[in-house]
C-alpha cells in the first residue's frame, strides 16, 4: 500500500507533539524520594545525563513542606562524598547537624565543579525567590572548571534553555554564541539542547530508562545495562573496603599533583569564575577549599609546604574579593585518618565537615534573613 | 469500498508518521549521549 503523504506527515508532527508533551510532563517522584546523591548508575560515567527538570524535581517532590532554608551542595567528588557509602555520607550529618529548618540537598558530581551543575538547583531557587545557601568546594588554585572540560557541560545548556539559571550576561553570552561558534566541545551539547528545548526528547527517554528500561549499553554497567536506573541501588564499598583502599596512590604522583597547582594562572581562573558564576549566587555562597592530606603534605619540603599554604590562603581572599559570600578551609586541620586519598574524605573527615560548616551556615541563614 | 480503502490509507499513513516520529525522538536521544565513555575515576 502507497502511502499518503499529508497524512503521513501530519502524523509525524502529532507524533513529535504528543511526545514532546509527555517529555515536558513526565516526573520520577521515586528518583526524589530516594534521591541521596547523583550516584555512579545514575549520573554521565553510565551514560545516564540527569536533566535540568530532574534537578527540579528532586528540588520540589523530596519533602512535603518546603524547608525555611534550602541547603544545596554542589561542587566535586570532596562535597558529593567520595569515599563515605550513601548511608553515612557528610550531608546527612550535615542535615542532622542544622535540623528540621534546613533542607540539605547533595547535586555534587565525581569530577564536577560549582558552576556546572549543582548551581542550577541554587539559581533556580534564587529565581524563584526561596532561601537558598549554596555550599561549594574550591581547590587551592582554581573555583570553576571552564566549561568545555566539564562533563557536565549537557545540563548547563539545557538548564538555561528551561530558564532555570540567573541572568547574567557574561554567562549568557557565552551560551548563547557557542552553538554557531564555540569549540566543538560546547557546540554539540549546545545545538542539541535547543532542539531538547523544543523537542523534551531527553527527559521523557530519561525517565523510561529510570522508571521502565535503560536502552543504551555501557561498559560501566555492562550486562545490567539494560535494567531501569531505579532498579540500581548505590553500591559502593563499605567502611572497612574504603579503609583497606586508602592511600593506594602512588605517593610521588600525588605530590607531583600538589608540586603542579602552582602551575595555574589564577587571572584565567578568576575571569572564568566572574564568567560562569552569577554575583547574585556567589552573595549566598559558601565555598569550601579542598585541603590535601597531611599523609602527602608532610612529605613536602618546607618551603613547598609553605608556599602550598600560601596559595591556600590567597585562593581564600581572592574568592572573598569576588564577592563570595564565606570561604572557609575546613579541612585545614584534619588529620591524614580523615582522608582516604589525596583530597577525599572518609566517614570520620565528612563528619568533622559538617560539623564544621554547619554554624557558617546557620549563621549565613540569619544574615540573609532567612531565619530570625 | 473505496471510502473504506482512502480511509485505511489515511490511518495507515498517518500511524506511519507516528512511528517515525518515535523513532527520530528516540534518534535525537540517543545521538545526544556522546559516544566517548566519560570518566571512569577512582573517586
Amino acid at each position: 500500500m502507497k502511502l499518503l503523504a499529508f497524512p503521513y506527515f501530519l502524523g509525524c508532527g502529532l507524533g513529535l507533539l504528543i511526545l514532546s508533551w509527555f517529555g515536558a510532563q513526565v516526573q520520577s517522584p521515586r528518583m526524589a524520594r530516594e534521591f541521596v546523591r547523583f550516584h555512579q548508575s545514575i549520573n554521565v560515567e553510565a551514560d545516564y545525563f540527569p536533566t535540568a527538570r530532574q534537578v527540579r524535581t528532586i528540588i520540589e517532590s523530596s519533602r512535603e513542606a518546603a524547608p525555611k532554608v534550602y541547603v544545596i551542595v554542589g561542587g566535586s567528588s570532596v562535597l558529593h562524598g567520595s569515599g563515605q557509602p550513601p548511608d553515612l555520607v557528610w550531608t546527612r550529618f550535615l542535615q542532622e547537624e542544622l535540623g528540621p529548618d534546613y533542607q540539605v540537598i547533595n547535586f555534587a558530581q565525581r569530577s564536577g565543579s560549582p558552576a556546572d551543575f549543582g548551581n542550577i538547583a541554587a539559581e533556580l531557587l534564587l529565581l524563584q525567590s526561596r532561601p537558598v545557601i549554596f555550599v561549594a568546594d574550591a581547590d587551592i588554585v582554581s573555583y570553576v572548571r571552564p566549561l568545555q572540560d566539564s562533563f557536565y557541560r549537557h545540563i548547563i545548556f539545557d538548564a538555561w534553555h528551561r530558564g532555570y539559571l540567573l541572568p547574567w550576561p557574561p554567562r549568557d553570552r557565552l551560551l548563547s554564541e557557542v552553538a554557531w561558534r564555540g569549540p566543538k566541545e560546547l557546540r554539540e551539547p549546545a545545538l542539541g539542547s535547543i532542539l531538547d528545548a523544543a523537542l523534551n526528547f531527553n527527559d521523557l527517554w530519561n525517565f523510561v530508562g529510570y522508571e521502565f528500561a535503560n536502552s543504551n549499553w555501557n561498559r560501566f554497567l555492562n550486562s545490567s545495562s539494560f535494567k531501569a536506573r531505579s532498579s540500581f541501588q548505590e553500591i559502593g564499598p563499605t567502611v572497612e573496603q574504603f579503609a583497606s583502599m586508602r592511600y593506594s596512590y602512588d605517593v610521588d604522583t600525588a605530590l607531583g599533583q600538589i608540586r603542579a597547582q602552582t602551575t595555574w594562572h589564577w587571572d584565567r581562573m578568576s575571569q572564568v569564575t566572574e564568567q560562569m558564576v552569577p554575583p547574585a549566587l556567589r552573595a549566598v555562597t559558601l565555598a569550601t577549599i579542598d585541603f590535601a592530606s597531611p599523609y602527602y603534605l608532610d612529605r613536602l619540603a618546607p618551603t613547598e609546604r609553605n608556599a602550598f599554604m600560601a596559595r591556600a590562603y590567597a585562593q581564600m581572599q581572592r574568592l572573598q574579593k569576588l564577592g563570595f559570600n564565606r570561604v572557609v578551609m575546613a579541612a585545614k586541620d584534619f588529620t591524614e585518618d580523615d582522608y582516604i586519598d589525596l583530597v577525599h574524605l572518609v566517614v570520620s573527615g565528612g563528619q568533622k565537615l559538617a560539623t564544621i560548616l554547619a554554624p557558617t551556615i546557620k549563621q549565613m541563614a540569619t544574615e540573609l534573613k532567612y531565619l530570625p | 469500498m473505496t471510502a473504506f480503502m482512502n480511509a485505511s490509507r489515511w490511518i495507515v499513513s498517518m500511524g506511519a508518521g507516528i512511528a517515525t516520529a518515535l523513532v527520530m525522538h528516540y534518534m535525537l536521544y540517543r545521538i545526544s549521549i556522546p559516544i566517548k565513555p566519560f570518566i571512569y575515576v577512582a573517586f
